[in-house]
């Protein structure tokens, strides 16, 4: 016994050795905050999103090959979104399960306040039933054509009607063939309005359900040119890494990557807004904030908004907090020591 | 009022526990250390019931009242912790009380107050993102007040611990494990007997901010105790606890 319990114990201090090590090299913290002024309205929430991305199909039918770029995809979409514009919550999952992605919607809408903007991003397989219209998500998890394994539009419009129930805005970005099954219940087409100063402040106070997809009723590709991306969000990291506006709004993007993509590949994005989920022309606007905390990694720095009084003025401040979200990584210690 | 002593009885493990500990902590504590660190220090007070029986043909015992006082301290690196508990408390036995088993035989007791410590090494590690696999180096001792008998018992446990936030205040956790150990009494540093020990847990934590929190919940304890004199002892000691916890991150 004692032999055994010195080897467990020896291959324990082994284990924590290189454990220390590479933990200690992760990350680098100093501290000095620069604010960054905004010259437009907006109002007090957190940017969240969950970014979903799937290639490795294990379906034993062999109906959904895997794909070559999904989770390339999502880390790129979840790092753009990360460090230029201020999403402080960010939840990734790579090769998700049915369950997987119900349960981190279900996380998602129960962090959501009431002042959060909301994105929800998708890659991977779609599935259009053709006899009943409907279309679905397919995970990782797939088993043929057995749409019960799938997951129905339906349900995922009311997750995200759930969300957006608690959010101000709520964006969904699917990437998959047959996307746009998704607006055969929402209204096609996102007007691009005027963007102004006014225009900006309207939108952002009233509330949002939005949609860009890939495609419509069609296959979209899947790497573009050995890009390592989808054509879609090829075109839609293009326009977020190379937007010099300090606001974007999502009529913006979605009619810039729909040109971009309809000029360069066979498949045309659509975009819309959910019907019946509470959207009140409202839209989500990407504020791009270079976030000069030295060194402070940016899952520590949120977004603190103050809007002055007279309301045309705002103060974009990156303000390094602790995470209010608890899971590895966060360093708050409020799970007590699970002894024996 | 007589002051719990910690038990020093720990070898043969107490020169690994204290390689250990000095390692993690010369690793955490590195100054090339650039990874995400927090220190949290706790305090639980849990009241909890000790009852079972003295193995076949013997007495069933329950304690009319009981409890523990800990004291905790955990570090964490990113997703590895390491972690020490201490606690301590006493039993009062009205009636029947768990039988002192010893390497000379056994002495059956009854209107005794029973001291009861427990000592935690904790190593873990979060595999999944809210899920974490730990591994406990852990000591109890008892001492009846009458005879001033003392019992150890101490072993490596293994251990699986979750958590799952409801929102930004609420969390849930629970967590399950168990000990193979051996047991020695008081003059005797060679093993007179074995046993297994499982725990679980599960409660809630309110954030109170991001540095303080209270939490609660039920554990349930079990022993199952086999002597080389083929004597058996089985108890369990589950009850309630309420704690507080801070922490400071080091960022």
């Amino acid at each position: 016994m004692n032999v055994i319990r010195r080897l467990i114990l020896s291959a324990l201090l082994l284990a924590i050795l290189p454990a220390g090590s590479v933990l200690a090299q992760s990350r680098g913290i100093a501290l000095e905050s620069k604010p960054v002024v905004h010259k437009t309205p907006f109002v007090d929430g957190i940017y969240r999103a969950l970014i979903i991305g799937n290639d490795s199909y294990r379906d034993p039918h062999r109906r959904w090959p895997s794909l070559q770029t999904a989770v390339s995809d999502a880390r790129a979409i979840s790092q753009v979104l990360r460090e230029r514009y201020g999403f402080s919550d960010l939840e990734v999952l790579e090769n998700a399960t049915r369950r997987d992605i119900l349960r981190a919607l279900e996380r998602l809408s129960k962090r959501a306040m009431p002042n959060d903007s909301i994105l929800v991003y998708y890659a991977g397989h779609g599935f259009l039933d053709a006899e009943s219209e409907r279309g679905f998500w397919v995970p990782v998890d797939a088993e043929g054509i057995d749409n019960t394994t799938f997951l129905r539009n339906s349900t995922i419009r009311d997750e995200l009607s759930t969300i957006a129930s608690r959010a101000r805005h709520t964006l969904l970005i699917s990437d998959s063939c047959f996307s746009g099954t998704l607006l055969r219940r929402g209204t096609r087409s996102i007007a691009r309005p005027q963007i102004d100063q006014g225009y900006l402040k309207k939108v952002s106070t009233k509330k949002s359900v939005q949609i860009i997809s890939a495609g419509g009723v069609e296959y979209v590709d899947d790497n573009y040119r050995s890009s390592g991306h989808s054509p879609f969000t090829y075109f839609l990291l293009n326009e977020l890494e190379n937007n010099d506006r300090e606001m974007l709004t999502v009529s913006e993007l979605s009619g810039n990557v729909t040109r971009a993509v309809a000029n360069n590949v066979d498949q045309v994005p659509e975009s819309g807004v959910l019907q019946g989920a509470g959207d009140e022309l409202g839209e989500f606007i990407f504020i791009k904030v270079k976030i000069e905390v030295d060194g402070v990694p940016a899952d520590r720095v949120k977004l603190r908004v103050e809007t002055e009084a007279a309301g045309a003025n705002v103060v974009v401040q990156p303000e390094v907090t602790e995470s209010t979200s608890p899971g590895p990584g966060d360093p708050s210690l409020v799970i007590p020591l699970p002894t024996l | 009022m007589k002051t719990i002593s910690w038990h020093t009885r720990l070898s043969p493990f107490s020169s690994t526990i204290l390689t250990a500990l000095a390692l993690s902590l010369l690793l955490t504590f590195a100054p090339a250390s650039q990874a995400a660190k927090s220190l949290s220090i706790g305090a639980t007070i849990n009241g909890s019931a000790w009852e079972g029986d003295n193995g076949s043909g013997n007495s069933n015992f329950e304690s009319d009242r009981g409890g523990q006082f800990a004291f905790r301290i955990n570090y964490r690196v990113d997703k590895f912790y390491t972690g020490l508990n201490l606690q301590g408390g006493t039993y009062d036995f009205g009636g029947d009380a768990p039988t002192q088993f010893t390497s000379r035989g056994s002495l059956t007791s009854s209107d005794v107050k029973v001291e009861h410590s427990d000592f935690d090494l904790l190593f873990g590690y979060y595999f999944w993102s809210n899920v974490s696999l730990f591994l406990d180096l852990k000591a109890t001792h008892s001492e009846w007040r009458d005879t001033g008998y003392e019992q150890a018992f101490s072993g490596l446990g293994f251990g699986i611990a979750g958590f799952h936030p409801i929102d930004e205040k609420w969390i849930l956790f629970g967590s399950f494990g168990f000990v193979n150990g051996d047991v020695d009494d008081d003059d005797d540093t060679s093993s007179h007997g074995d046993g297994t020990s499982t725990a679980l847990a599960g409660g809630a934590v309110y954030r109170i901010d991001n540095s303080n929190s209270i939490n609660f919940g039920i554990k349930l304890r079990s022993y199952d105790l086999d002597f080389d004199d083929g004597n058996d002892q089985e108890y369990t000691i589950n009850g309630l606890f309420f704690g507080y916890n801070h922490s400071f991150n080091f960022n």
